[in-house]
Parts: C-alpha cells; structure tokens; sequence
C-alpha cells in the first residue's frame, strides 16, 4: 500500500446530529472534491466556503459547505477539504461517497501525525491535540490548549539550547584541550542547575495528569463516623445509603464530580472496626482503596475525634453539628455534613493537595511519554554533574539531549512516534 | 600512457589513494608536477591531534603509510588529554618537515606497482560520459580506468597576503588550471573554500627565555601500531614553546582589518571555523584576552619556527607588527609571511559512497572534498584508492560501518550535508565515541584491512593476538570475588584503590574512578605482563562497560531498522513531509532497505524518519477504500 495516499475521516462524532463534518487530507482531496461535490468553485480559493449538493453515484443525497484549505497552508500541510452536511446517517452516507471517491480511512491520529511530519507541529503540540480532545473539564482544555499553542514547547526549547550551549564547553574541551582554559570550572554545577530545571518541569506532570486522569479520593474512618454522609454531602445527591446504626456501608461506593476543574472519583469505605465476614472484607477494599489513592479523608466524629493512622491523609472531625462548642483536633476540617459548614473549606483542601498552588498552568507537562523523557533527561543530567570523566560527562548529556529531543520530536524513533499517534482514539 | 588506476596528485590523498590502489595489485600511475613535492606538509607539521589521531590510527590498522612515516620522522610526541580516559587520548606527533618528504618519497618511489611521472594533468578526456584519462601538460594523455583526483588546495588557487594576491596553490607553486571547468561539464558544482597558513619564523629571532617550555611525552608512545619499539624514537626530540598573544596584539590585528583580504571581502571562500585566522579570532572572540600560540620546531636543525594559532593574511609589516607584541616574540624576523589561500572545492554531496562521479569512473579525494587537515584527507584517500582499484576491475563498492570507524563517520557526513565551510573532524561527530578510540583502532579494523587486501596477513596475526590477551585478561578479572576481610581491605587501601564493603571481583574495582589496571592486576593469580597500550585497554573496556552496553544496544535497535525493506511500488512523491530533494534522490535511487536509502546522498536523518515512519505504520496495518 502506498502510504502517500488521501485520507478521509469523520471529524464529528458520528451519532443523530443536525451537522456531520467529513474532513480529507492528501494529494487527491479536491478530485475528490470534485467527483463529490455538484458544485466546484474554479478556481480554487482556500478557506472560501460554498454550498454545493453532495453526490454518490452521481446522484444528490445532501447538501452543505464545502470548505477547502490550500497545502501547505492547511492543518496537515496538505490539501484539505472539508465537508459540512447532515449528521447522523446523511454524515455515514457522505464518508462512504469520499471513501469509494479514493479516500482511505484515517488511522486514529493520522491528520495530526501528518501535520507533525510536515512540520506544522512539534511532538509536544501533536500531543496536546490528544490531550484536547480528550479533556473533561475546562482546566485540561485551558492545559491542553497552553500546550498546543506552543509555550511548552518554548520551555523546553530553552532547555534544549541552555543544554546544547553546555555540550559546546565540553566537546570545546575534549576536542581543544591546548586553549580551552579554564572551562571546565564550574561544569557540574552547570549540569546540576540544569538537572534541577528539566527535573521540575518534569514534576509538573504529577498536577497535570490530574487534570486529564480521574483522581480517587477515598473516605475512610471508623464506623458510623458519617463518611456516607459527607459523602452524599459532597456529591449533592444521597448516593450512598445512610443509617444511624453502625456499619451500614459495606461495598464501596464510588461517584464522579468535577472538583475545582478537576476529575475526581469520591470513594466511600466501610467504617473500621473489629469485624468478621462480609464486612471485615469490606474494610479490607476500604484500607486497598485508600492506599492507591490520590487523597485520604480521615472522618472521625468530633465528639470523639481520633487522630488519622497515616501522616498525609486530610483529617475531617465529623458531625460538629452535633457537638458545638466542642474544639477542633489540631489539623482537623470540622465538617458537618447536615448544615455544610465546612464542606467548601474541605473541597479546596482536596483540590490544593491534588493541584499544589504555584504551578503554572500553562507550563504543565501534560503526556506521561513528556514527562518519562524529561525525566530520564533530569537523570542523565544528575550523572553528568557527579561524573568526574569529562568523555563520560558528554556522554550524559548526549542522552540528556537525545531525551529532549525525544519530547519535541526534533529527533524521534519511528517507534516512539509511532506510538504517540496511536494515543488518538479518533482520526483527528 | 595506461594505467588501471591514474591519481592526480601525491599529497596525503594521493599517497594513501596509490599506495591503496598498488596495494590491491592495480597497475597504479601517479602524477605529480615535481616529485620533490611529494608528501610535502603544507602547513603545520603536526600529524594527529583530537579527532584526527583516531583516523590516522584507523588508517594505519588498514595498512595506510602516514602514521609510521610520522613516527620515522617524528621530533615531538604528546598524547593529548593524556590526563582524560582512554576514548578521547589523541597522540600528536610534531615531525621534521623534510624528513617527513623524504620518508613518504621513498615509500611512494619504492612501492611495487606504483609509477610516478612527473607532469601536471591539465584536463580530464571524457568519452561517452565516463572519464578515460587525463591530458597532460607535457602533451600525451594518460589513460586509466579509473582516476583519482586529489587537486588538495590547488585546483584553481589564489593566494592572498595583504593586498597581494597571486595565482597559485602554495608559495612559488603553479595552480591546476583547466580541470575546475572539466569537473563543471560533468555536471559537478563547484564552491570556493579557503584555508590560511601563519607566517614562519627564524628560530633564532626568538627568545625562548620568555615563553613556556613544554617538552615531549617521555617515553613518546609512537603512532603506528607496527613501528619497532626499539629503535624508537627514530629522530632526536624536540620540545615546543608557548606564549600568548594579548591586548596590545588584537589592538594591531584590528586596527589592520581594512588592509586584511578576508574582510575587505576580496575572498569570498569560506574558511573553516574551527582552524580561524588571528583576524578572525580576534573579531568573533573580542571577549578573550588572550589566544595560546605554539612555537613548533620545523625540524631537529631547521632554522624556522612555525607558530601554531597564528593563521593570518595581513600584508607582511602588520604581520611583523603584531608578532612584535608577544612575549619572546620582541625582535622577531619573518622568514616566510602566512597567507590565505583560496581554491575551488566540489561539495562532496554530489559523490556516491565509493567517493566517485556516479559511474564515471572519476573518483575525489582529500581537500577538494571540501575537508581541511592532512589526517581528513588521507583517510579519503585510501577510501578512493581502494575504491577505484575495485572500480577498474569489475569489483562493487568497499566500506566500512559508521559505528566502527570514524573514517566511515568521515565519508558519511562528508556526504550527507554540506557544511559550507571546510569539514574537519571532530570525536563528538561519532555517537559511538567511547568505542572508537585510537588505542583500539588495530581491533576494530584489522580484519577488514586484511579482508580488502589491504593488511598483510602476518600484521592482522598480530592484532589477534593482542585481542587475545585483552580478552583473557578481561576473563581474569572477572573471575574471582574478593571478601571485605580486615587484611583484604587494608590491602586494597594500601594499593589505592579504596575500602570494600561488598564483594567484589577485581575488574569491578577497576571500574572506579582513577583506578589502574597495575593496582589490581595483582590481587588474582596469574596476573600478565602487559605492556601500557594493552593495559589501557583492559581499563578502557572495564571502565566504558556500562556505556558501552548501552551503545551496542541503541546500535543493535538502529541496525534492525535500517534493514527493513522498502516496497519497489512505493511512491515517494506522496509521502508527507518529505523535502523535495531528498523525494527526487529516493525516487531516482530506489533504495530496498531504510539503511541504503540513508546511504542516498541529501538523504537526511529528518528524511529517514519520516520514511520509517511509514514504514512501521504501514508494515501489515489495516486499509480502506
């Protein structure tokens, strides 16, 4: 099969709607065009829309606009068209009309990957399409959208440079030992401080995947504490049952939110005590849950707070509804899910532990692959300043460059690419 | 006049080419304008260097003659980065400028099968295409299956010192005219390279009181590994002196930039960045306050010095201004003044991977190429010479893998792009720098050499029995586990090696830093006699191990890679991305595998990903329409 053929996908999605887009790409996308299309501008203006019936087998079965983008000028660098009818089965209709035209189905990712290769975006950015069109909330739109126009690219490219200016000194010394006096004072702190840099931006990951991966945040404490409650509470809705007598929940019980534009499963456990059968392995999935979670919330009542088992869970004492007067555990959220005092204070406490304050959004590594490289480069670098060896030094940062470069895209292995544009569940 | 293989000039392309070519059994006919300049070092008279040790040592493994001619004639021997690990060591050998010549003249005029003829190749005889011969100046033609041009500085030469400019290819030397405008009828694209040369300075105008002494290694290790120990060094030794140059220096520079060629803008050739004149130095680095200069000896009893650094082409008086300004160079007097010399080059992009004109039969070679030093272009001409012996007969390209030889590194990059200045050779241009060292230059090439016909079977015995005993000794160390016992520890303490805390064989201490193959040589039985290169060896593999690992992993993944197969059906013209040059010499070459499509020349890396790209995407992936 040639791979230097035209492409062709349904650019929404494909269910009843009152608009379906077909989008193709590639050398034959307005012959196409023209064998689908009743009416054909001539000549050719890109981005100049027309309304045109659409023909199968030379016969009309709907009617829209007819959008075309000129290559290079265009998404992929090629020649773009782009269909706007009906949804729904007239949108099924029209993708087999372009497909029987000469189109071929896109792979998931293919129109991105073609932009990447013909230089319309770098890797960071292709990636940000995906993230884009995977994004929940308006924060990872806002992230992924930050990605996408570039300013994560602009990091690392400073990087990349601060970096190759470091290789120059080095190789200056290797290959110029006679009259490169004095450069190599100063190298491993040069090597450290970059180190340090690629390692925090490789950091940002652990606050940007949550904003695009769902993060459990799991209620544990001892029985009858009122985790079900708060649960409800937090929810809005009665999600989990609720009783006076001890030892209600059993299963967990989970539900969806967005908090502070952030995914987040809340997970109700069975309350702690000394129990047998269906409930002690109830409690048993609770200490599981929590200990993959993202966040802990340790209910205990107020009128007889216990302190967390575990330092870094978020301690609320429950039901100070019940017990005025009484004073708050020190570290403790009082809470009362009756009244919701407190519940806001306990929400942007989950979302600062989820989402640390001082992060910036636009520079949040958003791709687990960008975040593995960035800190394979951060470790390459860490070796390069404990390395006595200056050959073995370059070495370091041979990789560390290799690691960088990997993130952009300037210099990739067909595999990595390869991998990063089947992450598209969509022929985006 | 016929011959199997004609080369056009015996400088150190053109030696290696026909010493190559007469090696393979190819009646060899070589043309030089006077055989007095054969082997002649046109500038400094240093062999070796970072970077450029490693090819002459790879040269030397395939049987090439620099390496011992340098050492028969060497006055100076210092390994550089001596106090760096064994991959980046670079042994640089000072010679005797005339012993040099009369070595390499005598090796040239005494090898079997190689003819001299003193004469100068004014043109090239084409005959449907291919090129037959050459005409000489004397009349007559010489015609050959194959020839080997190696023009160095002097096709189309201009020399330039201050407002001076005269035609010719070094002082008192005529240029090759005529041939520039033969290579353009092939079709070739000619570009103007320059290169500078400092001025010569009588020794005893200088005062050595005032500049660094820095004498040679003692003992000087030779560069050749077939040079007799005893009996080496052949030559008395020499050391060199060191100065600086300084504010007052760069105040004489600047202020005679208007009198200089190269800003007047009178050459327009480019000149290599990495060997600048003084002119250039002081204006692209205006930050540094000084600049070393190396006073090398031109000889044991040779009146002249040659200043190292010191490239220039001011006119003669600003020249000797600015000398005056250094330390011990107060009074000094000028034998010869330094100047530019600009000459037509052919942008090697337009070779194949023999080095050649297509299939014309014309091969080139050395600075032509567009390359700058005499290691560059030695290593291209042995590659054109065998080439070209092959060629005459019938027989298919010969080459050599990129991450075992930096000359493959060489011919490869020289290839792949056009640098647009002269292309000098650089460790850091491998990616494989750890494994390519001088040191094992004869292991990694040996048997190549002897494969191509070029190492005589009793040299590549030699080679095997050294990788025996490095092997063995590598086995040994690995063989025994010392404990961490009160008297083992003080033991290792005492020989400096440090404390033991866990287990460990004696290779694993050897891998420490600063760690000697002589300090744990001893704490296993049977330990050998090895002499200080086989030693540095065993540290070298001891102490790379991990890297080297590494290495070999990444090139085993490219490897693979470069063996998929491309489809014959496979339209380029479509492939996104794609520049359209590199789309035009694919759908011209129609490579089979990703690795001969790297091999297309203006096949870029970007290129190839691109074509592997869709190579893994499209290998069995599903289809429509």
């Amino acid at each position: 099969m040639a791979p230097a053929d035209t492409i062709a996908a349904a650019a929404t999605g494909t269910g009843p709607a009152a608009v379906g887009i077909v989008r193709i790409s590639g050398p034959d996308a307005f012959s196409i065009g023209r064998r689908i299309c009743a009416r054909w501008p001539d000549p050719l203006v890109g981005g100049r829309a027309h309304l045109s019936d659409f023909l199968f087998e030379g016969l009309p079965f709907d009617a829209g606009l007819v959008l075309p983008f000129l290559g290079p000028r265009s998404y992929t660098g090629e020649d773009v068209l782009e269909l706007q009818g009906h949804g729904g089965h007239a949108q099924r209709r029209l993708l087999i009309a372009v497909c029987s035209a000469g189109a071929r189905l896109a792979e998931p990712g293919e129109f991105t990957q073609r932009a990447f290769l013909a230089g319309k975006l770098d890797l960071i950015q292709a990636e940000a399409v995906a993230k884009l069109v995977a994004a929940q909330t308006d924060r990872a739109l806002q992230a992924a959208q930050a990605s996408l126009g570039g300013a994560l690219s602009a990091r690392v490219g400073e990087l990349e440079s601060e970096l190759a200016r470091l290789r120059g000194r080095v190789e200056g010394l290797l290959d110029f030992p006679a009259e490169s006096e004095g450069a190599e004072a100063g190298l491993p702190l040069a090597c450290a401080a970059l180190s340090e840099r690629v390692g925090e931006l490789a950091q940002s990951f652990s606050c940007g995947r949550r904003l695009f991966s769902r993060s459990e945040v799991v209620l544990v404490g001892p029985v009858n504490a009122g985790k079900s409650s708060l649960f409800n509470a937090l929810l809005g809705e009665e999600r989990a049952l609720v009783d006076a007598d001890p030892g209600t929940t059993r299963d967990l019980v989970t539900a969806d939110v967005e908090l502070g534009g952030l995914p987040v499963r809340f997970v109700d456990t069975a309350g702690w005590r000394a129990a047998a059968g269906v409930e002690a392995r109830g409690i048993a999935l609770g200490r599981e849950a929590a200990s993959r979670a993202a966040a802990v919330v340790w209910v205990s009542p107020a009128d007889a707070f216990e302190p967390a088992p575990q330092a870094g869970w978020i301690q609320v004492s429950s039901k100070c509804d019940l017990a005025p007067g009484q004073r708050v555990a020190a570290g403790a959220l009082a809470v009362s899910a009756q009244g919701g005092e407190g519940l806001e204070a306990l929400r942007a406490a989950l979302v600062s532990r989820l989402l640390p304050a001082g992060s910036e959004e636009e520079l949040l590594v958003v791709g687990e692959r960008q975040a593995q490289e960035l800190a394979a480069a951060a470790g390459a670098l860490a070796r390069a300043a404990a390395e006595p060896a200056v050959e073995l030094v370059a070495e370091e940062l041979a990789a560390a460059a290799g690691a960088l470069a990997r993130v952009t895209g300037t210099s990739s292995e067909p595999e990595i690419l390869d991998e990063v544009f089947r992450q598209f569940c969509i022929g985006k | 006049m016929h011959a199997d293989v004609a080369v056009i000039g015996l400088g150190h392309a053109g030696i290696e080419a026909a010493l190559a070519a007469a090696r393979l059994g190819r009646h060899v006919v070589a043309v030089v304008p006077d055989l007095r300049r054969i082997g002649v070092m046109s500038c400094n008279p240093a062999i070796g260097g970072s970077g450029k040790s490693q090819l002459v040592r790879e040269l030397d493994a395939l049987g090439g003659a620099m390496a011992q001619v340098a050492d028969a004639s060497g006055i100076h021997f210092r390994r550089l980065n001596a106090s760096r690990g064994a991959a980046v060591h670079a042994t640089r050998v000072l010679c005797d400028r005339a012993a040099y010549a009369a070595t390499m003249q005598r090796r040239v005029l005494e090898q079997p099968g190689l003819e001299v003829v003193a004469d100068s190749a004014v043109g090239l005889v084409r005959e449907q295409g291919a090129v037959v011969g050459v005409r000489l100046q004397a009349g007559g033609e010489l015609r050959a299956a194959a020839v080997v041009l190696t023009t160095g500085t002097f096709l189309s030469a201009v020399l330039h010192t201050g407002e001076t400019t005269t035609e010719g290819g070094r002082v008192g030397e005529e240029p090759a005219r005529g041939i520039s405008n033969d290579l353009r009828a092939l079709g070739l694209r000619l570009t103007r390279f320059k290169t500078g040369t400092p001025p010569r300075l009588w020794a005893r105008s200088i005062d050595i009181g005032r500049t660094e002494h820095q004498p040679g290694d003692e003992p000087p290790r030779a560069l050749s590994f077939w040079t007799d120990p005893t009996g080496f060094p052949r030559l008395p030794q020499r050391p060199c002196w060191m100065t600086y140059t300084n504010a007052n220096t760069h105040e004489v520079v600047r202020s005679g930039l208007h009198r200089s060629p190269l800003f007047q803008g009178r050459i327009a050739g480019r000149g290599p960045r990495y060997c600048p004149s003084l002119e250039d130095k002081v204006v692209r680095f205006a930050e540094r306050a000084r600049h070393p200069v190396f006073l090398e000896p031109e000889g044991i009893d040779a009146p002249w010095v040659y200043p190292a650094g010191l490239s220039t082409s001011l006119p003669p008086e600003l020249q000797v201004a600015f000398l005056r300004t250094i330390a011990g160079l107060e009074e000094v007097e000028i034998a010869q003044p330094g100047y530019a010399v600009e000459y037509d080059c052919v942008p090697a992009t337009q070779l194949n991977r023999r080095l050649a004109v297509g299939e014309t039969g014309l091969f080139l070679a050395g600075q032509i190429n567009g390359t700058s030093g005499y290691e560059e272009a030695a290593v291209q001409g042995l590659w054109a010479g065998v080439n070209a012996a092959r060629f005459a007969v019938g027989q298919g390209a010969w080459s050599l893998p990129r991450e075992s030889a930096y000359i493959a590194v060489l011919v490869e990059e020289l290839l792949a792009k056009d640098g647009g200045e002269p292309f000098r050779m650089f460790t850091s241009r491998s990616e494989a720098r750890l494994s390519l060292r001088e040191g094992n230059a004869d292991l990694r090439l040996a048997a190549a050499g002897l494969d191509a016909g070029l190492l005589p079977s009793e040299l590549h015995g030699m080679v095997e029995a050294r990788r025996l005993r490095i092997s063995t000794e590598l086995e040994r160390l690995r063989r025994i586990r010392l404990s961490p016992d009160r008297s083992t520890r003080e033991r290792l303490v005492s020989l400096g090696i440090g404390d033991l805390e866990q287990p460990a064989t004696p290779g694993e201490l050897l891998a420490r830093p600063h760690v000697r193959w002589s300090q744990v040589a001893g704490l296993s039985d049977g330990a050998p006699a090895l002499d200080a290169a086989d030693a540095e060896e065993v540290e070298a593999e001891v102490k790379y191990a991990g890297y080297l690992r590494r290495e070999g992993a990444k090139q085993a993944r490219v490897s693979q890679q470069l063996g998929w197969s491309i489809p014959p059906q496979l339209d380029y013209a479509g492939l996104a991305g794609l520049s359209r040059e590199a789309r035009e010499r694919l759908q011209a070459a129609r490579p089979e595998t990703l690795g001969a499509a790297a091999n297309v020349p203006g096949v870029t890396a970007a290129a190839l990903a691109i074509l592997a790209i869709h190579l893994t995407r499209h290998r069995g992936g599903p289809s429509c329409g």
